[in-house]
């Protein structure tokens, strides 16, 4: 299937390369926090920006108001869609929200958006992303599945990394590991702490690709300080209707950690 | 037989080298305590926790004011609780000392005592105006490293224990064989 797809897309390049002379970048679901690591000292209110994105290369879509948004600390879920406001970005459509930390744990803020129409692609894209904030030294909470449709579950404690740590994943689709999963990784070239946008010399240094292993298992070492996204990428069990024809869907699992320089 | 009792020793003394080890590096980090506080109604509630989300037990709690004076304290009992009622709205340092001479602060500001969330929605607008500079501002903010070097002790009585018990075991060892 996932063939399939790398072919339609091959085709979709060589389309997009003849008539506009652009390139295709992996698409990406955003969620960042104003601050990963919430201390004593920091404040409370944390903003989240939503938004879909081509992490690497900067160019923003438009994004529609996401079904389901929410938070999972200590255990419990909470909905926080009607706390999410629209913004302009570039022109497009992007999501934010303030979020008051109240006490302290792991809170894993997570975002279903409704399903993107790709012509490039011929498919509907919907990523299930997620990001940890860590919050007054309670590291609790950040290995617990939310229960999207897909996730990745981190299997390294998802704050606080160095630049070269390795981040290592869990694929789910229902809940149940994905073997062989294919993962994209991309920087996030607007992050906070990039002193310089990273040009990329061709396309493969846009869009890292690892796999997984049997038991859904990926591991990514990441080169530079900021945002970095992983996003899993698999086919949906159910179809969508576009101008009444069904259409397949692609469902990614995207997960966003920071990396700072050892200074 | 008396090879196979100097081999059992061996391995005796290595077990209980490795146990002695992972226990003490494994208390060393969770020797981090922390404190949180909050208000409800007339009351302030304390709560004292390892990073791993173990409860505080037993820890000892002292509540001053922006003076340096000492308000009131009390002891954390089983669910690394601690509460009081205040008397003023203020601003208020709360220290917790685990055993050890394990110790961290929380700094309970005066506005955290307001039930009501007008605060939070003044606080909220400004944030707005803050993120949309985050795009463009390049400079990272930096987490500090917590005040109270409250690791290392506990890592240095750990290897110090470490070494004592190996040369102890080692001194009787070679009693025995003289």
């Amino acid at each position: 299937m996932r063939r399939i797809k790398r072919s339609s897309l091959v085709v979709g390049i060589m389309v997009a390369l003849c008539c506009w002379g652009v390139s295709v970048q992996a698409h990406f679901g955003v969620i960042t926090p104003s601050d990963d690591i919430v201390t004593q000292k920091d404040k409370k209110t944390i903003s989240l920006a939503v938004k879909f994105i081509h992490p690497m290369e900067g160019h923003y879509m438009e994004m529609e108001k996401p079904k389901q948004f929410g938070v999972v600390a200590a255990g419990k879920k909470k909905d926080l869609l009607s706390t999410l406001k629209s913004e302009k970005m570039h022109d497009f459509t992007t999501w934010e929200a303030k979020y008051k930390i109240k006490r302290p744990g792991d809170y894993t803020f997570y975002v279903e958006p409704a399903p993107y129409w790709e012509p490039a692609e011929d498919l509907f894209i919907i990523h299930y992303t997620k990001v940890c904030v860590a919050a007054l030294g309670l590291e609790a909470g950040w290995d617990t599945p939310v229960g999207l449709e897909t996730e990745i579950v981190p299997m390294t404690r998802p704050y606080g990394f160095w630049t070269g740590n390795i981040f290592t994943g869990q694929v789910l689709v229902k809940g149940k590991a994905v073997p062989f999963a294919e993962v994209e990784v991309e920087y996030l070239n607007e992050s906070p702490e990039n002193p310089k946008t990273v040009k990329a010399p061709s396309d493969p240094y846009v869009t890292q690709v690892v796999k997984a292993d049997k038991n859904g298992v990926f591991s990514y070492a990441m080169p530079r300080a900021g945002w970095w996204g992983f996003a899993a990428l698999s086919e949906a069990s159910w179809t969508m209707k576009k101008d009444g024809e069904d259409k397949s869907i692609e469902i990614g699992a995207v997960y966003w950690v920071r990396a700072r320089d050892m200074k | 037989m008396r090879k196979n009792n100097i081999l059992s020793k061996a391995v005796f003394r290595l077990v209980f080298i490795s146990l002695f080890l992972m226990i003490s590096s494994s208390a060393a980090f969770a020797h981090k305590v922390n404190i949180f506080a909050y208000v409800e109604g007339d009351t302030v509630f304390c709560e004292g926790y390892f990073p791993d989300g173990r409860k505080v037990e037993g820890g000892k709690v002292e509540v001053y004011d922006s003076n340096k004076k000492k308000l009131t304290e009390g002891t954390t009992d089983k669910e690394g609780l601690f509460s009081f009622k205040y008397s003023k709205v203020e601003d208020l340092d709360i220290v917790i000392i685990a055993s050890m001479g394990h110790k961290n602060r929380y700094a309970l500001p005066a506005e955290d005592f307001s039930d009501d969330d007008t605060t939070e929605e003044a606080v909220t607008q400004a944030d707005s105006e803050k993120l949309s500079e985050q795009k463009t501002v390049k400079t990272g903010k930096k987490h500090k490293a917590p005040e109270e070097p409250s690791q290392m002790p506990g890592i240095l009585g750990g290897l110090g224990f470490i070494f004592g018990l190996t040369a102890l075991i080692m001194q009787m060892s070679a009693k025995k064989k003289g």
